[in-house]
Order: C-alpha cells, then structure tokens, then sequence
C-alpha cells in the first residue's frame, strides 16, 4: 500500500476517477454505506486525481473516459501512484475489459450490477482480494489468443463456468472441489492471461516467464 | 460502363482490327507483288468475291467497334466464314475446271487471319476445327490447279505455321481479357464487402461511443436517483438526446475523415497488438479527408502488417506512427522483432505482397514499402499522396498482363486448359519446321543450308525458353536475336537459283523466334531484331543477285510476323492499361458506394432504432421533474435492453428483447453476451436459441440471469444460467443442464 492512512485504524480510502459526476454520486453513496470505507474524492480523469483528490487505496476507475485516455495506462498510472484498482464498465465492450485485464486490476464490475454486488466488489478491492466476474469471464473465454494459452482443461472449464454466470460457490459445487481450489485456478487463469501479450523477445526471456508464471520448473539447487 | 466483360470487349474488338489490317497489308501485297507471279486466270466474279473476304473484317472491325460482344463474335464469325466462302467457290471452280493451271492467290495464306477470327468467334477449339477445314480446302485446291511446287507446299506449311500461332495468341490475349474482367469483378465484389464492413465498423463504434459517454450513464443514474439526482440529470439528458439525433443526420461526403481513420488505427493497434504504441504527427496541410479506397487500403494495410507481427514478431515493441503532411499521409507500423530477409522471402508469403503492396499500389497516389533484415526488426510504410493520377505505371508487356492475370484465384480453375494448348502448338510448330527443313535438304544441293537454319531456330527458341510469359534477361534475349538474324540471312546462302523454290522458311522461322520475344515483354528488342533479321537478308539476297520480286515475296510475310506482332503486342499493352485504369475507377467507385449504403443502413437500423428506443425517455429526463418508480423502472429496462444490443449482439432480437424486457420489470439482472461474434450462426438457430432462452428467462423470478452465445467449438451453442442453475443448448430440442437441478 502506498500511503498511510491517516484517518481512522483499518478505514480505506476510496476514491473514483469517472467523468460522469452522477456515477460517483451513486458510488460514494454505496461506499459510504460500508463503515470500513471513506470516499475521499472524485476525479474525471487520473491527471486530476493526482493532482486534487490526493492519496487512495482504492480507486474505482471508469473503464473509458472521455479524455481518450488508454484504459492500460491509467491503471499503470494509478498503480504506480500506490493505489489498488477497481474497473468499472458498461459493459458493452469486451476488447476493452480484455485489455485492462492484463494489467494488474483487481476486477472488472460492470455498473450495472445490482447494488450489492458492486459494494461486495468494491469491500472485496478494498481488502485487496481479486474479483471474478461475468463480464471479466465472458471476455477472456472469447478471446482467441487464450486458445493458445497453456491452460489446463479444468481451468479452461472453470473460466467458461464464470463467463456463463456462474460465481464461485456454484462452479465449486459442479466441479465437486473447494472454492479455495477455485481461486487458485482463477489465479493461474490471471497470470497466464497476462502472459499471453506479455514481450518474450527470446526464447531466455520466454523461459523465464514461464519459471516466473509457474508453467516450468526452475532450476533445482543442488 | 460496368466492368463486367469490358476487358473482353475491348481485347476482340482490337484483335479483329489487328486482323483486318493483316488482311488488308496480304490484300495489297497479293494485288502488287505476288499476285502477279504468274497468276490463275479466274473469271471477274471470282476476283471479286476474292476481294470482298479482305475488305470483310476490315468492315466487320469498323462495326464492331460500336456493337456489343455478342454482335463482335457474330462479325468475327462473320469474315471467317468470309474465308471459307471465297475458298470453297474456288475449289468449285478448280473442280468443275480441269484444266485451270497457276498460282493460287494469296487467300491461302490468310488461313491464319481466318482461324483468329475464329477464336474471336467461338473460341480455340472451334478454330483448331476451322484451321483444319481450310487446310483440307486449301490442299485440294492446290492439287487440283498442279501447284504442287516446292515453293507452294512451304509456302503452305509457313502459312499453317503463322496461323497455329495466330490462334495461340489470340487464345491466349482473348482468355486473359476475361480472366482479367473476372478478377476485376471479384475486386469489386471484395472491395464491397470491405467497405461496407468498415464502415458499418465505424458507424458502431461511434454510436457506441456515444451510447457509452452519454445515455448508458444517464440512464443507470436516473434508474439508481433520488428526486435531487432526476434535477441534476436534465443537462447530460438533453445533451444526450441531441447527440443521439445528430447521429441520425446523413453524412454528405462519401469520403472518409482523417479523424475518422486516425481513430480507426488507434483501435486497430489495440485489439490486434495490445500494447503497441500509437504516435499522430498532423502536420500543416494535411487532408482533413481522404477517397473511400485509400483510407481502406491504408487501414487494410496495416490491420495485416500488425497480423503479421503479431504472428511473427510475438512480444516485439511495436509501433503504429500516423503522419499527416501536406496532402498526404503515412502509416508505418515498426516492430523490433526477428525480422526477415525480404530476399528470401517468396512474393506469396507473409501476406505482404498481395495484402499490403498490391492494396495500396492500386489505389491512386498510394505506395507500400516492407522493410525487414533478420534481426532488425520490420518497418511496414503505408502512404496516400493526394491529387496523384491514376496509379502506377503499368508493364509494358502483355504477356505479364496474361500472366497478373491468370493467376486471379477467379482464372484458377481454366488455368490448365493454355498449356495443353501451348504445348499442341510447340509440338505442331516445331514439326512443321522439321518438315520444312527435311524437306529442303532433299531438293537443294547445300543441305548445311537448311540443316543450320533449324539448328539456329530452335536455339534461339530454346535460349528463350518455354516457361510461359516470363521476360527472358537481356543476354538470352540478344542471343535469340543474333540465333533469329543468323538463320534468315541463310536465305542467301544457297544456291540462287533454288531461291524462291522455299528458301524464305528461314527468315519466316526466324520471325516467330522475334514474335515470341515479342510476347515475352521484349517488344523493342523483337522490332530491332525483325528489322536486322530483313535487313541482312535483304541485302545479302540482293548481293547473291535475287531479283526484288523474289526478295520481297520470301521476306514480306516474316516482315508482316515480326513487326505486325510486335505491334499488336504494344498496343494491347496499352489497350490492358486503359482498362486497368478504369476497373480500378470502377472500384473505387464500388467501394465508396458500398461504404455509403452500409453507413446509411448502419445508420437507419441502429442509430435511427436508438433514438425510437431511448429518446422519449431523454426528453422526459431533460424535462427535470422528479421521476415516479414507473419511470425509474423504465430507465433500468432501456439502459438493459441498450446494453443487450451491444453486447448481446445477436440475441438481441424477438422473443428474447421482450422476455428480458419483463424480467427487468420484475427486478432481474439480466446479461446478453454474444461471444461468438467473428462466427457465422444461422438464422434458424439464433431464432431457435432466442426462444429457447426466453422461455427460461421467463421462469426466473429475481437474482441474475445470465444468456450466452459461447465461442466457437463448445461443447453447446449458448448457454443459460440463473443462480444455480446453467443450461447447455446444443441445438433445438436438445440441451443439457451443466450444474444443479438434474
């Protein structure tokens, strides 16, 4: 975490970088209504943030702003910057949430989504864990580099089981394993996903990514 | 005019010209020189008829010139038959006059012209057939009037020769035309295709940007509000309204913003190459648009160099720099990956030589360049240059012509027909030869004459080669030269007497060598050689003391072979570039056309339907008055339903547009996805599933539900979840539950 928190023991800062000032109405409202958050501001664009908002632990980013502002970049700014981030999305462009899936967002919740998911999520960021969605399943399953992807048949099936709409605790039961077993495939699942445009200019360098990602053993000691 | 059939219209209109003027230089040559040998006496009428079958295509050429294919065939039929009719009232005539004794005129040697007016009639096989019945007729005639001389019977053979020959090339040039309108039609139809795709691409994707900025958000807020909110929302909801009727206003030009294709590259790199770099340089003077086939040649262009980066240079830093200047602008896609040597590299390969350099070469003022080095990484430059004329310099040759031609994937299929044909013709052409050789070394005294001739003939055939169209380097070319100019001047070398008995079958020979360096892309080099070839022989023929008659009836047709040919050959050349240039108008044509008709129809089905849809409920939004739960129930269902179009794509159509409509009514979340977008799905069975997942839908009575068309190559076709429960459907009346209540 990058900054300390100066309000109260345990209370997260969120903030939001949206140009639509009513979207952050309503999601200061929702973060409001959690006693382990405070919303500390609202930004249209990342720049503004910076430079008026001040530090966040969290920032709720709109997936696309009107600034023309990459969505990739803003992520890494913010990351950067020391703040832990959430994606929001209408919901109507796969390629988007495809690209800002290969940062390191925490999630992918579309606005839409009724009022408690969205708080869970933003409770869930908050605590710094990850978030699986629809929209963030559904657009990963269809994209076609993860074809060529080095996923296992399980995790193929758990990613198609959360694009459908499924949540953790029904693809558990219909796999028959623990929803801590679901989480280290959604892991795996992230991490290769990054690696599918990840540079691997040689093939050293393609073998270190594979030792980092976990798909080949190191070398031993010894 | 449309481009359906103009090469082939164009290419046998000029070819029965071509004829008629053959005929024409054969008419006058019979009538000045070597008719008066020692001529048949055949009565007036004949004369007449004999007359009329050279000035027919000379006037059948003239017509055709303003009458359609179909009547040009009917005219080239025509002056065949003309042929045919002149010949056989002679052979009547020899038959029913025994005692008729003499040269025959020089109809016979028109055989060639004939036989080309047959392919331009009805096609090869039907002058193979026409070649053979006035080769019988011409036999006969020749037996009947006792002019079975050594000098009739080459005479004979070299006219068959020419007109083999003749029909080959006219073969050749006619199914090149039409190969050359196929391909254009496939051009046409692709660049439709392309067009319309992109700019329903364009359409969409604004009226998506719009969608997102403005009415998704204002919608959920109003869904989501409090009276104090539905106030705030007046301002954003008027704006929003205006913006989605602007959408609807038609667009005036048929050519495509700068800004337009600068925000197509940006999105272009981004979902081929994530994570390649963007950089604009918008100089001063830079077009504020450009025509409809450049923007798309240049976005096509780059859409496959970042494919073939992606394929080929995975993970390379890649970058995508627009540069606008003065009229002009350049797209160059670097990469620093493992590069290639372009060298090594076959034209078919990687996609860039049919993609990215013949897209843009054929676009007016458009340039393409690739370059690679192993290890260096690739740099592909795209670049429009405007108020250039039409395109670049065509090649001077037909037989490239033929070649570009004939290997558009429309001419694949008869490709095989022409070297079956080529080869009946070498074999028939260098037998006739043979023949001609064998048979002067039986009558003449100097057999090295004859036997050297061929012997220099077929080298200088065999240094050119046989592989079809191809241009033969300089060096081989010379050397065919020098082969052909060695072997005619060998019509002197005889003894004198014998001079007209067949001796010309050289310099004849000799012509065909330069007619085929002519085809094969050499025109100059066949000119000046015809010339040296006539020359030389001229002159020793003088020197050897040969009379001018017997010179200019052993060396005209040669003559007629190498600079007719060589001729006809150059002004095809220009006669393909004239219709390249307009097919290519034509499509550019097409495709600006298409682009305004998909923009439009884009525009009428989905931006005209958005304002239906959502612009009551904007202008009760602008209004500022507090909304009721009616209302804010409404707002949740259009913002789902707007979502459904986009994102659902395909399922967004009847009955599941209204089931989803009364499941958001009863407080269900719903989600449409389409991921199987780039998949063509029948009608039928998106009918079938957008049945199949209403009915579902309207069983579930709050939490989320969740509808999907899966990707390719899954075990089902879409599927259909609401809490625990996920349905397979795997085709009408066959799906499966994937988990709970079984």
């Amino acid at each position: 975490m990058g900054f300390v928190a100066d309000t109260g023991p345990g209370v997260i800062r969120v903030a939001m970088v949206d140009d639509h000032a009513l979207v952050a109405m309503a999601v200061r409202g929702l973060v409001e209504s959690d006693p382990s958050l405070e919303f500390v501001g609202h930004a249209e664009t990342v720049a503004e943030l910076f430079q008026r908002v001040g530090p966040a632990d969290l920032v709720i980013l709109d997936l696309r702003l009107r600034d023309g502002s990459e969505p990739a970049a803003n992520v890494e700014r913010l990351r950067r910057w020391g703040a832990r981030v959430l994606v929001l999305t209408s919901g109507e462009d796969p390629y988007l949430i495809r690209e800002v899936s290969r940062t390191d967002v925490l999630g992918i919740v579309r606005k839409s989504a009724p009022p408690a998911a969205m708080l869970a999520a933003i409770s869930a960021a908050a605590a710094g864990d990850s978030i699986a969605t629809t929209e963030w399943a559904a657009a990963l399953d269809s994209d076609p580099s993860i074809e060529s992807a080095p996923l296992t048949d399980r995790e193929r099936e758990v990613l198609t089981l959360y694009a459908s709409g499924l949540g953790a605790k029904q693809v558990a039961t219909r796999l028959g394993i623990s929803e801590n077993t679901i989480d280290d495939h959604l892991r795996r699942i992230r991490a290769v996903y990054h690696s599918v445009h990840r540079p691997a200019n040689t093939k050293v360098e393609l073998y270190q990514r594979g030792v980092e990602d976990g798909f080949l053993p190191g070398p031993t000691s010894g | 005019m449309n481009a359906a059939g103009r090469s082939e219209l164009h290419m046998r209109r000029a070819l029965l010209a071509a004829l008629a003027a053959f005929g024409l230089v054969g008419l006058i040559l019979t009538q000045t020189v070597v008719g008066r040998l020692a001529p048949i006496s055949l009565p007036d009428w004949y004369w007449l008829v004999f007359n009329l079958s050279f000035l027919a295509p000379v006037v059948a050429a003239v017509i055709a010139a303003f009458v359609e294919v179909r009547w040009v065939r009917r005219l080239a039929g025509a002056a065949f038959f003309g042929v045919v009719v002149a010949l056989a009232l002679l052979l009547v005539v020899a038959i029913v006059d025994p005692g008729l004794e003499g040269q025959v005129p020089w109809l016979i040697s028109a055989a060639g012209a004939a036989a080309g007016s047959a392919v331009i009639a009805w096609g090869m096989r039907a002058a193979w057939l026409g070649l053979g019945v006035i080769t019988a007729m011409n036999w006969s005639i020749t037996a009947l009037v006792g002019d079975l001389t050594p000098h009739r019977v080459s005479n004979d053979i070299q006219a068959l020769l020419f007109a083999v020959v003749t029909i080959l090339l006219i073969g050749a040039l006619v199914r090149g035309a039409h190969d050359i309108d196929r391909v254009t039609a496939t051009s046409v139809r692709a660049a439709e295709r392309r067009a319309a795709a992109q700019a329903r691409r364009a359409a969409a994707e604004r009226a998506r940007t719009i969608v997102h900025d403005d009415v998704l958000g204002t919608l959920l807020q109003a869904a989501r509000g409090s009276p104090e909110l539905d106030r705030a929302l007046a301002a954003p909801a008027a704006a929003a309204a205006a913006r989605v009727r602007a959408l609807a206003e038609p667009e005036a030009t048929g050519a495509v913003p700068l800004t337009e294709l600068r925000r197509h590259l940006a999105e272009l790199a981004r979902r081929e190459v994530p994570g390649a770099r963007v950089i604009e340089r918008i100089g001063p003077g830079a077009p504020t648009e450009l025509p409809v086939a450049a923007a798309l040649a240049i976005a096509d262009a780059t859409r496959q160099a970042l494919v073939n980066t992606s394929r080929h240079a995975r993970g390379a830093a890649v970058t995508v720099a627009l540069l606008a200047g003065r009229a002009s602008v350049r797209v160059m896609t670097s990469d620093d990956g493992p590069g290639f040597d372009p060298a090594l590299v076959g034209p078919d390969r990687l996609g860039i030589s049919a993609s990215i350099l013949g897209r843009l070469r054929a676009v007016p003022g458009g340039t393409a360049t690739v370059e690679s080095a192993p290890g260096a990484g690739t740099v592909v430059t795209v670049s429009w240059q405007g108020g250039a004329e039409g395109g670049t310099a065509a090649t001077s040759s037909v037989g490239a012509a033929l070649a570009a031609s004939s290997s558009g994937t429309a001419a694949a299929a008869e490709r095989w027909a022409l070297p079956a044909d080529q080869l009946f013709a070498l074999v028939l052409l260098l037998a006739a030869m043979t023949a001609l050789a064998g048979y002067s070394s039986a009558i003449v005294d100097e057999r090295w004459v004859p036997a050297t001739a061929i012997v220099l003939v077929f080298a200088g055939l065999a240094v050119l080669g046989w592989l079809p169209l191809q241009r033969p380097s300089l060096p081989r070319a010379l050397a065919a030269v020098v082969a052909a100019v060695l072997a005619a001047s060998l019509v002197a070398a005889g003894d004198i007497a014998d001079y007209r008995l067949m001796t010309g079958w050289y310099a004849t020979a000799a012509a065909f060598v330069m007619m085929v360096l002519a085809l094969r892309s050499r025109p100059f080099l066949s000119f000046l050689g015809t010339a040296a070839a006539i020359a030389v022989a001229g002159t020793a023929s003088a020197v050897r003391g040969a009379s001018l008659v017997d010179i200019v009836s052993v060396l005209f047709r040669p003559a007629l072979i190498g600079i007719g040919v060589t001729l006809i050959v150059v002004l095809l050349a220009a006669l393909a570039r004239r219709v390249r240039r307009m097919n290519r108008a034509e499509v550019e044509a097409a495709s600006a056309e298409a682009w305004r008709e998909a923009e439009q129809a884009e525009r009428q089905e989905r931006w005209a339907g958005l304002d239906d849809l959502v612009g009551p409920m904007l202008d009760r939004l602008a209004v500022g008055r507090p909304l009721n739960a009616a209302e804010r129930q409404e707002c949740a269902i259009l913002e789902g339903a707007l979502r459904d179009r986009y994102r659902g794509a395909r399922l967004a159509r009847e009955p599941l547009v209204s089931a989803a409509r009364r499941a958001r009514a009863r407080g269900v979340d719903v989600v449409l996805l389409d991921d199987a977008a780039a998949e063509h799905i029948e009608e039928g069975e998106l009918g079938a599933i957008a049945h199949w997942m209403a009915a579902l839908l309207d069983e579930v009575g709050g939490g989320t539900f969740t509808g999907r068309i899966l990707p390719a190559d899954r075990r089902g076709r879409a599927s259909a979840t609401s809490g625990e429960d996920a349905t397979l459907f795997r085709g009408e009346e066959a799906f499966t539950r994937m988990t709970g209540g079984s």
